[in-house]
């Protein structure tokens, strides 16, 4: 489904000093499965989820996308990619503070109707969210809870591909299993790329990529996680 | 359907913030055609006296050279008055024998003088012998709705509206810081003109004019003396319709047309500030919001039409809200300031209604800045955590 070429990413470009986030990677990542990608930080894992999901341009390679060249999509068509294919959970939840938990999930929706609106309830149950707290505004949610929401979100469309960046950074081992447990369900017939610097989240993974400092170390199936 | 960004969600769920931004501009608004409303009863006001009455009478102070006399070192101060008084009764009954002219007079005047919000305006009336009242009166369309009409000197019939504006009862005496008790109130008129009338009684604070009945198409006096042959002084007085309208528009329109442009311009300079500064602030927490919709894929352009929809809203609701409120204000201050001073006034101005609503389209635009700013400047997430 992905694939780069050459990609390097240099941030601070106009200084003496380049920094390299990603030096001329190549890699294929597969059509569907759940995908981790680990490193310490400032390994580059986070700039290489924001290139593949147009957020970030390279500075240099190709990114195909279904065999097209990412790299050369005008913004309108890399909006429309984000808003129609891609699913996106932050690091942090980015939920609108002032709308409900289904509000929330209804902002990534493509259609507004009722089976959208139900869907969207039928997302926050299975990530453990109780019907009481559906309409609870956001601010009035916990951590854990706020990032199931951004993980419903991530999912209202049924995207191709979910980015998720650091997903279970403000969850308890509980709930960090349980919305591991979710994308890797999700991941059986779509792509989930996770980033993480938790190992202990990717037993489940089906290809695991190692970055170390803006390259890729490793990269393999799912026996080299384990 | 397909799924725009909704603007009532911020509103529905911003109920305090929401209420502050259209309690603020509802009130600008009311307050901006309050002013209005104030300033323009005196414009009201003043339209009867200055606009309707001269159409139908006219004050004409007519010195000896208007009538062709002129002094000479052989005449007494008595010869002189005794000529004048020749001239004008000639004058007068050529100018009976005109074409709607209806009736004269060589009266002495009373000034009395009508106050409304702003300003004041003298104007006025005939001293009549009585006889003579009843058909000024008809001729006036005023009618007496109290007391009787004046059968001694020294009495007089003021309009209900000039009653109230004054205070004035009958059985008062009018003017009477000035006169003493000289002349009594001793009926009431009503008119569309604010027409007075009274008897003479020897004391004037105006003087003596002719006074001319007319229809309307006889309203410039000048111009009627022209087609008697006769040329009238530049320097005599002629309060006729032609020199009514004109101060009507130079003293009144333009002036309280002034005063309102001013008024409005400040109140919105102030009210563009105001909302610069709160929208500003408005938008810069919401930031995070339109960084997560650029980051999952809408367009600017959907963000710039979400923010101009609940713009659209607040500011259509302020206005409804303003009308409203307006509404209510004015209808309280022509009960307890305007109708009890027996002035005039009107609820409805759609120039000033449509003026006040070309300030808030200019206060949209003006946010156009602020908003282009931030929404070119809205990140995507990836840069916000970097």
């Amino acid at each position: 489904m992905f694939e780069g070429k050459k990609l390097s990413m240099i941030y601070d470009m106009d200084t003496d000093e380049k920094m390299y986030a990603l030096k001329g990677i190549d890699f294929r990542l597969p059509d569907g499965g759940l995908v981790g990608i680990i490193g310490p930080s400032g390994s580059g894992k986070s700039t290489l989820m924001y290139c593949l999901s147009t957020l970030k341009y390279p500075t240099e390679g190709k990114i195909f996308y279904n065999g097209k060249e990412l790299t050369a999509f005008s913004d309108r068509e890399r909006e429309q990619l984000r808003r129609q294919e891609f699913g996106f959970v932050f690091q942090k939840h980015y939920l609108v503070p002032y709308m409900s938990a289904v509000d929330n999930v209804m902002v990534a929706a493509l259609r507004n109707e009722k089976a959208m609106r139900e869907k969207a309830e039928a997302y926050l149950g299975r990530l453990g969210l109780k019907e009481r707290e559906f309409y609870k505004k956001s601010s009035k949610l916990s951590g854990g809870q706020c990032q199931r929401v951004a993980i419903a979100r991530a999912m209202i469309n049924d995207p191709k591909v979910i980015f998720a960046d650091e997903p279970t950074a403000s969850l308890d081992h509980e709930n960090a299993f349980l919305v591991m447990r979710i994308l890797k369900e999700y991941a059986k017939d779509r792509l989930v790329l996770v980033v993480t610097h938790d190992r202990s989240i990717l037993s489940d993974v089906d290809v695991l990529m190692e970055m170390w400092d803006g390259a890729i170390s490793s990269m393999g199936e799912r026996s080299m996680a384990e | 359907m397909s799924q725009t960004l909704s603007a009532v969600k911020f509103i529905r769920n911003n109920k305090r913030q929401v209420f502050v931004v259209i309690s603020a501009l509802s009130l600008a608004f009311m307050a901006m055609y309050v002013i209005q409303f104030i300033l323009m009863v005196t414009e009201e006001s003043f339209r009867p006296v200055m606009l309707e009455q001269p159409k139908k009478i006219t004050f004409a102070y007519l010195s000896g050279e208007s009538l062709g006399l002129t002094w000479n070192d052989d005449m007494t101060e008595e010869s002189y008055q005794e000529q004048y008084q020749k001239k004008m009764d000639d004058l007068m009954e050529e100018l009976r024998a005109q074409d709607g002219i209806k009736e004269c007079y060589y009266t002495q005047l009373l000034g009395v003088s009508y106050v409304p919000v702003i300003g004041n305006w003298w104007y006025t009336f005939p001293m009549l012998e009585a006889e003579q009242i009843p058909d000024y009166l008809k001729y006036m369309d005023a009618k007496l709705v109290e007391g009787r009409l004046p059968e001694r000197d020294g009495e007089v019939l003021l309009d209900q509206k000039v009653m109230m504006n004054h205070d004035y009862r009958i059985g008062d005496y009018f003017l009477e810081g000035s006169y003493g008790k000289i002349f009594t109130i001793v009926g009431t008129l009503q008119s569309d003109s604010m027409v007075c009338a009274g008897t003479p009684n020897g004391y004037t604070n105006v003087g003596w004019a002719l006074t001319v009945l007319h229809e309307e198409s006889r309203a410039d006096f000048r111009e009627v003396m022209r087609s008697l042959g006769k040329t009238v002084a530049e320097e005599d007085t002629i309060d006729d319709a032609v020199r009514n309208k004109k101060n009507y528009e130079s003293d009144v329109a333009e002036t309280i047309e002034s005063a309102i442009s001013v008024i409005l311009v400040v109140v919105v300079i102030f009210l563009a500030i105001a909302v610069f500064v709160t929208y500003i602030s408005f938008m810069r927490n919401r930031v995070g919001e339109w960084c997560l919709y650029i980051s999952i894929g809408y367009s600017r352009k959907e963000i710039y039409g979400l923010i101009m929809r609940e713009v659209l809203i607040l500011f259509g609701t302020s206005m409804a809200v303003g009308c409203i409120l307006s509404a209510v204000m004015m209808v309280i201050l022509a009960k307890i300031l305007i109708v009890p001073k027996g002035l005039s006034f009107g609820f409805w101005y759609p120039a000033h209604f449509l003026r006040l609503c070309a300030s808030y389209v200019f206060l949209i635009g003006m946010l156009q800045i602020p908003i282009c700013i931030i929404i070119n400047k809205i990140q995507t997430i990836d840069q916000v955590e970097d």
